[in-house]
């Protein structure tokens, strides 16, 4: 009835299922579907027919009646061949495949960790909606025709300015540096967080995302404040408590709540907790309204089809018209960073960017990169060492029709298998290391299964391992001639023998290297530690000072004084180890007119020296029995400066303010030994506001000491929360960069030695295999197991100790210029590398003697009785 | 012996195999079972519990003549065999013996 052709049965499934079914099923299955597709057409629409008809093709793919494949098709057959042929040479040869597979995935454990990492720093900050168009003021400070400062540091101007100014600036906003606060909501709820102050434009620019209150008129107002989750949480029990409510700053400044935004994930490189309006900082910091004085971050978000290249030259002159002391000689400039790159290269050098985090991204995908090398070495060498052994099965497969490309195949497809099997291991293992790995560099980082470019990049780096690594022996072995091989004429060819040699050079010579810089580095983060400070930094221990504290210092000094535990105490402006504000305005009798040499300042209390245990070198502290307020204390650095003979009593003037020296303090470290000591002029401290309190506690009595503190603390500031911290703790801070690069070198170290003996291993277990019958000939002729030992292991060690040899002047370099970072760094020793030598020779002859020894006791009897 | 387990799928599809007797075959079972089920059944579950019944040995199977419907292919028909029906007996027993089981309270 129905015989126009959209009757008939959709032709493409039918012919699918034909392919795949058996053949003893199709007739059954095919009529039984076309006479229900039939039935359906009559009952239904053609096209549900047809949709069904698919439907119940599909549902065929089951075991029960695909074809199998194994007698039916060649190709598949010879795949079938391959992977049987595989298996059972994995099994024959237990210890070297162990060693094959556990070699890879060490070496895929490590570069996939280590790419999880990589990755998630180049993802860091690189969530913001108009990333493309967001830029970082960068600045070049010139004083006196020289360049003194790169960096971020701009006019707190400069935002609103921008915006005015040009119109290729859509949003700009200036951002404080970070502060902490103790803030307060109205029912007594307390929090001590850190953030920023920025301008209205902030959240336009930057894409945070918001629980609350509108990106266009977040911060509008002087006294809006924009809080995180956590804070809210906090203070108000929850976000939607929080819009409206007023918040006590430092229990003084009362701000408005206007949104709340969600707490930061791990792609946030500088977390903060609130964000308070920019006018209510400049209103408190009257000195960010010159041009002339810098410190604040600039931002700005260019207007789409905007080219950032021409309005670069456009900005570089800006500040000339609106700075009054401009001069040619003393004047900033200004460019463009595009923000995505602000994290990873964040570093300047001749006011070009000039690295920064990158460094060490590249340096860890760099090492990644070699283990994984070092690893895939050890399945070359062991595979062209062995082909002998696959030589006859080559022979037979020629002499049976084998095309060499067919062999190749076979060969390439086993080390892939190899791979597949060391990729999956690793996958075990890195779940299970992934939280040390995390606690190690500190991060959240998670297996990205549900990544796409996680996923290729194993499948990627699983094939390109396993077809680089069996490329060789898959070229070498299917090139045998079946005649010389059935012959037993082949030999190892001289090629293969000297790349194989040159291959064990390259892996002994990248251990090698990697065990002298951690060496280095160790050595390096012990003179750290140990390093003479000029200050006794272990005891020693600073709190904020703030409201009644601040106020009535003197007070608190003395009675905390009166309680046991507390030595003495002092005060100081800023953070003695982050001592950042400098200055050029200083004037003195005999100063070279030209010349405009940059001091760092702060200012001191009373004991200032006692309390941090420093050396006067001349002079004396400041004292209640002298009118010192202003007076100065200068450094060793600063006296040089002045080139003052006998400086006690000799007048300075800094900023207009003239006043003595009355001390000289030894040079002490105010930041990390990367940076060079600077002269220092300290002042008096007058100021009632801020701080930081220092307090030289009792070793015996620290926990006494801290808990009388905040006894005296809590007294005369009720209203604020005691916080105080270690000197030691915050000194290791400064260095926790380099704490977790130690950790991983020595770990890196470990494993290339680890995997380059696994290699080295193979090697002589598969050349003592080879001379079994020679070593027990020798020994029926009277060698003795010295001897034997010595020929077997001779060989190898004078490899390793060549590849020792050439990785002497490499490491050199590297370590040299790691140590260039710092100022202030140990010298490099011979001893380093003649240890760190040593330790891979030692390592190596041990592995392999091991081996020789163990075949040198074999009873020549069994080795020879048979041919 | 203990013959074979034979599923509850299994079980119906045998069930309509011995009902039917020498007229099953899979589009005939399919609808028989999908007017007394009311409910949707595929064409493949039946070839495969069919398959799986022969591999134990409680049907067999036989070529009938060719039809038009079909494309011209032949219709496979199935009976039960005597096995078959001797599952089919011992699930049926234990299942009335345990049915005879349930105390009349509980429904009280």
């Amino acid at each position: 009835m129905n015989n126009n052709k959209k009757s008939i049965p959709p032709r493409l499934a039918q012919r699918l299922l034909e392919w795949f079914i058996k053949d003893e099923l199709a007739e059954e299955v095919l009529g039984d579907l076309d006479e229900k597709y039939f039935y359906s057409i009559k009952n239904k629409s053609t096209t549900r027919a047809k949709l069904n008809y698919w439907y119940q093709v599909f549902n065929y793919l089951r075991p029960f009646a695909l074809k199998n494949y194994r007698s039916n098709s060649n190709n598949l057959s010879m795949f079938n061949n391959y992977f049987k042929i595989s298996y059972r040479n994995l099994l024959k040869y237990r210890s070297f495949s162990a060693i094959n597979i556990l070699g890879l995935s060490l070496g895929f454990t490590c570069s996939l960790l280590i790419f999880v990492w990589v990755q998630d720093e180049v993802a860091m900050d690189k969530f913001h909606n108009n990333l493309d168009r967001i830029y970082s003021i960068t600045s070049r400070e010139y004083t006196g025709h020289e360049l003194t400062y790169t960096g971020y540091d701009t006019p707190g101007l400069l935002g609103e300015e921008l915006k005015k100014v040009f119109p290729e600036v859509e949003h700009a906003s200036n951002i404080s540096w970070k502060e902490w606060h103790n803030f307060s909501a109205r029912n007594n709820e307390k929090i001590i967080v850190g953030g920023f102050y920025a301008a209205e434009d902030f959240f336009k620019i930057f894409s945070y995302p918001l629980i609350l209150g509108s990106r266009e008129n977040i911060l509008n107002e002087p006294e809006s404040i924009v809080i995180s989750r956590k804070m809210a949480d906090a203070l108000f029990g929850g976000p939607e408590h929080a819009i409206g409510e007023l918040i006590k700053l430092e229990n003084y400044d009362e701000l408005k709540v206007t949104g709340v935004f969600e707490d930061h994930q791990s792609d946030v490189s500088e977390k903060f907790d609130y964000i308070i309006n920019w006018r209510f900082f400049t209103q408190r910091n009257e000195w960010i309204e010159d041009w002339h004085n810098s410190g604040p971050n600039t931002y700005i978000m260019l207007a789409e089809n905007t080219v950032a290249e021409e309005l670069r030259p456009k900005i570089k002159e800006f500040i000339a018209k609106y700075d009054a002391k401009y001069t040619e000689a003393n004047h900033m400039e200004l460019d463009l960073q595009p923000y995505a790159n602000r994290y990873l290269y964040s570093k300047f050098e001749n006011g070009k960017v000039a690295g920064g985090r990158i460094e060490l991204v590249s340096l860890f995908g760099l090492v990644a990169l070699f283990i994984l090398v070092i690893a895939s070495i050890n399945f070359m060498n062991l595979s062209t060492a062995r082909s002998m052994r696959r030589a006859k099965e080559i022979g037979v497969r020629k002499v049976n029709g084998a095309k060499r490309i067919s062999l190749i195949y076979q060969f390439l497809f086993e080390a892939c298998i190899i791979s597949s099997i060391a990729a999956i291991i690793s996958l075990l293992l890195i779940g299970l290391l992934l939280p040390y790995f995390n606690l190690l560099t500190g991060k959240q980082l998670d297996l990205p299964i549900n990544s796409w470019s996680f996923w290729m990049m194993i499948i990627a780096s699983n094939l390109i391992v396993g077809l680089l690594a069996g490329s060789y022996p898959a070229f070498l072995l299917s090139s045998f001639k079946p005649i010389s091989i059935l012959r037993q004429t082949v030999k190892n060819s001289t090629y293969s023998v000297v790349l194989r040699k040159g291959l064990v050079v390259f892996q002994f010579g990248l251990s090698t290297v990697f065990i002298a810089g951690m060496f280095t580095i160790s050595e390096q983060m012990k003179f750290v530690q140990s390093k003479d400070l000029g200050y006794q930094k272990d005891h020693l221990l600073y709190i904020p000072l703030n409201g009644a504290v601040a106020k009535n210092f003197e007070t608190f000094k003395n009675k905390s004084m009166e309680l046991p535990g507390v030595e003495s105490m002092s005060q100081t402006s800023s953070h003695l180890i982050h001592l950042e504000n400098t200055t050029s305005n200083v004037k003195w009798a005999g100063k070279d007119p030209d010349a405009k040499p940059v001091f760092v300042v702060s200012s001191i209390g009373y004991e200032f020296s006692e309390t941090l245990r420093t050396n006067i070198v001349m002079g004396r502290d400041f004292s209640r029995d002298f009118n010192d307020s202003t007076n100065y204390i200068i450094n060793e650095s600063a006296l040089k400066v002045f080139g003052f003979k006998d400086p006690i009593g000799k007048s300075i003037n800094m900023w207009g303010r003239e006043g003595q020296i009355v001390g000289v303090v030894k040079d002490f470290h105010y930041n990390s030994l990367h940076v060079p000591i600077e002269p220092i002029i300290l002042s008096f401290k007058r100021g009632n506001r801020g701080g930081w309190g220092i307090v030289r506690v009792d070793p015996n009595q620290t926990i006494a000491a801290v808990n009388n503190l905040e006894k005296v603390y809590k007294e005369m500031n009720p209203e604020f929360t005691f916080n105080y911290h270690f000197y030691e703790d915050e000194i290791g801070l400064l260095y926790s960069g380099e704490e977790v690069v130690k950790k991983l070198a020595g770990y890196f170290a470990f494993l290339a030695i680890f995997i380059s003996c696994l290699g080295l291993l193979g090697l002589v277990m598969f050349t003592i295999e080879q001379r079994t019958k020679e070593v027990g000939i020798r020994k029926v002729l009277g060698a003795r197991v010295s001897q034997i030992a010595t020929l077997l292991t001779k060989d190898f060690v004078k490899l390793v100790f060549l590849s020792i040899l050439i990785s002497f002047p490499i490491a050199y370099l590297l370590s040299e210029n790691w140590l260039q970072g710092f100022e202030y760094h140990i010298e490099l020793k011979w001893w380093f590398f003649a240890i760190s030598g040593a330790a891979s020779l030692v390592i190596a002859i041990a592995t392999v003697s091991i081996q020789a020894i163990r075949a040198s006791f074999i009873n020549p009897a069994d080795t020879i009785r048979s041919e | 012996m203990k013959p074979p387990s034979l599923g509850e799928f299994e079980e119906l599809v045998l069930l309509m195999v011995a009902a039917l007797h020498d007229e099953a075959y899979g589009v005939a079972i399919l609808e028989s079972l999908e007017t007394k089920l009311d409910k949707k059944v595929n064409i493949s579950a039946i070839h495969v519990a069919l398959k799986r019944m022969e591999e134990k040995g409680f049907v067999k199977s036989r070529f009938g003549g060719i039809t038009s419907d079909r494309g011209g292919r032949r219709k496979k028909f199935y009976v039960i065999t005597a096995f078959g029906k001797q599952a089919l007996d011992q699930q049926y027993s234990i299942r009335t013996e345990i049915y005879q089981q349930i105390p009349e309270i509980s429904f009280n």
